[in-house]
């Protein structure tokens, strides 16, 4: 089931953050990992992803260089910045909460321990 | 024959129109058209079949453009923190630009109008005037600096 529109623009940093955290990567790539992760239910528009990989580059959460693929093409990689990991290990404490909470819900555990 | 460069080529111009100038995001959008168009090439298109296909999934030119250019999307909309913040560093840039001018402007005035009014040898009066450079030099550097970590530097 495809997830909302608001769930998958609230996602979109941290996940972008996590992928670069594994590797260099690029916006084509990026976005088939994406899809691939989500097994097809998460569609990335092409032309969403680099309005957010560019502010995320102003604000020196990710740098960004000028490689040549295995093609012999000019491609921008986008690697994790020192504040990108900041960042990243902010946003997974936020989603880890939700999700224990969600848990707790589910499993009719108590609000509080 | 189906020239697949210059097909990607003119999408690019005509998808980014203005924004086009800066060469980077054409070759970066350029790039992902292309692999769009490997991809379904891999898929057993022909390379027109396969271009068609892949700017189909890039959307279309309009849309798209609007999209680089203004960042509304839905996705962008969580960006609206960092916009804020850099909105934010903006203004403190140009204070800090302001300062650092008004700053300046009042220490040549004080150091003229004591020249003028001292005593001073010869020898003390140059260096006053040698000094003077050197310290603007080093404090333009100095902001300069702090204004290159700034979110603005190598805006598009």
């Amino acid at each position: 089931m495809a997830p909302s529109k608001d769930l998958v623009a609230a996602s979109a940093i941290p996940l972008i953050l996590s992928l670069l955290e594994r590797g260099d990567s690029y916006g084509y790539a990026i976005i088939q990992e994406v899809r691939a992760l989500s097994n097809g239910d998460v569609e990335w528009a092409d032309g969403m992803l680099y309005p957010i990989l560019h502010r995320l580059e102003k604000r020196k959460l990710v740098g960004a260089y000028w490689g040549v693929a295995d093609n012999g093409r000019r491609r921008k990689y986008y690697r994790l910045e020192r504040a990108g990991r900041a960042e990243l290990k902010t946003q997974r404490a936020h989603w880890d909460k939700f999700h224990d909470m969600l848990q707790r819900v589910k499993g009719g555990l108590p609000c509080s321990t | 024959m189906f020239d697949v460069n210059a097909a990607v080529d003119e999408w690019v111009v005509r998808t980014l129109g203005e924004q086009c100038r800066d060469s980077k995001r054409a070759a970066e959008l350029a790039d992902h058209l292309h692999c769009e168009i490997e991809a379904a090439r891999a898929e057993g298109r022909s390379a027109d079949e396969a271009f068609a296909l892949a700017t189909t999934r890039m959307g279309a030119p309009g849309a798209l453009a609007e999209e680089l250019a203004k960042n509304r999307s839905a996705l962008a909309a969580v960006c609206e923190p960092l916009m804020r913040e850099e909105r934010r560093w903006r203004g403190s840039a140009r204070t800090l630009l302001l300062a650092h001018a008004l700053l300046w402007a009042a220490g040549l005035i004080a150091s003229a109008a004591w020249l003028a009014s001292s005593h001073a040898d010869a020898a003390t009066r140059w260096t006053v005037v040698g000094t003077m450079p050197a310290l603007w030099y080093a404090s333009d550097l100095v902001v300069k600096r702090l204004l290159g970590a700034s979110p603005a530097r190598g805006r598009r």
